[in-house]
């Protein structure tokens, strides 16, 4: 039965795929034309943005807003009303995280696991 | 150069890297190109800018000194179809957000000059933290005088 609601945001997974295309969509930009568009990520900025992807455990999130920066940084970025969580992929391999409700950040250590502790206290688990 | 403190530990001397000739009471003008600007994913019935739009890893956050010649709306909806402005105080940025200025060239545009500033992180010209793009996208979002379409 159909309620009228839109469930595909909270479908397991579907944030992994819809994140996968976006970041796939990203790694085919033109070069950008003014300093205020978004640049192509470099391969390993990419490669870290699949990485980052696979090491979120969490099926449940809904699906991120993902942007390139005029300087080819990736941003994953989910919002609630009340509190925003930004992963950012830069150029050298480097991942950092911010979240504003607890106000945290930093960078994640290579094996890039402890974005789920990141993701947990966003989802108010911990 | 260290100078040294009362309790005759060396403090070092940070230089002062933020350009003051972009004053607190200017106003600037950041570009919002379109593909920034989404339906709120919290189907809020609002837009919002994204992230990427101040993320930045070596090169600074671009701003324009609007003028009365060149850099006016008519111009920047010429030169920028469908772009968004935002207009921002200086101040703002400085103390909210926690920037500094250098004026740059625009690599990508010839702007009159002194016109192309950059924000970066102060005081030590680095990148900006998450806090501060934060910052910047609520003031953004809150300064929009031109929509992006």
């Amino acid at each position: 039965m159909r309620t009228g609601e839109d469930r595909s945001a909270y479908v397991p997974s579907s944030w992994r795929e819809h994140a996968e295309s976006q970041i796939a969509k990203a790694s085919v930009l033109p070069p950008a034309k003014t300093s205020w568009s978004p640049s192509p990520p470099s391969q390993r900025t990419v490669a870290r943005a699949y990485a980052l992807v696979k090491a979120i455990g969490q099926n449940d999130l809904f699906v991120p807003i993902t942007s390139a920066s005029p300087d080819g940084v990736l941003c994953l970025e989910w919002r609630q009303p009340d509190r925003k969580l930004v992963f950012s992929i830069f150029e050298d391999g480097v991942v950092e995280y911010y979240l504003s409700v607890p106000c945290v950040e930093g960078e994640l250590p290579d094996g890039l696991e402890k974005a789920n502790e990141v993701v947990e206290m966003f989802l108010h688990r911990r | 150069m260290a100078n040294v403190g009362g309790s005759g530990v060396a403090v070092p001397v940070v230089p002062d890297l933020d350009d003051h000739s972009v004053r607190d009471d200017e106003l600037v003008w950041h570009l919002i190109d379109p593909q920034y600007y989404r339906d709120d994913p919290l189907n809020s019935g609002k837009k919002v800018i994204d992230s990427g739009t101040v993320s930045h890893g070596k090169s600074g956050i671009s701003f324009l000194r609007p003028d009365s010649s060149v850099i006016t709306v008519s111009n920047i909806q010429k030169n920028f179809p469908g772009f968004g402005i935002a207009q921002l105080k200086v101040e703002d940025i400085r103390k909210k957000a926690g920037c500094l200025f250098a004026i740059e060239n625009d690599p990508l545009f010839s702007w009159p000059k002194d016109s192309h500033v950059c924000a970066y992180k102060a005081p030590k010209k680095s990148r900006l933290k998450g806090w501060q793009k934060d910052e910047l996208i609520r003031l953004l979002e809150s300064n929009l005088i031109l929509l992006p379409t």
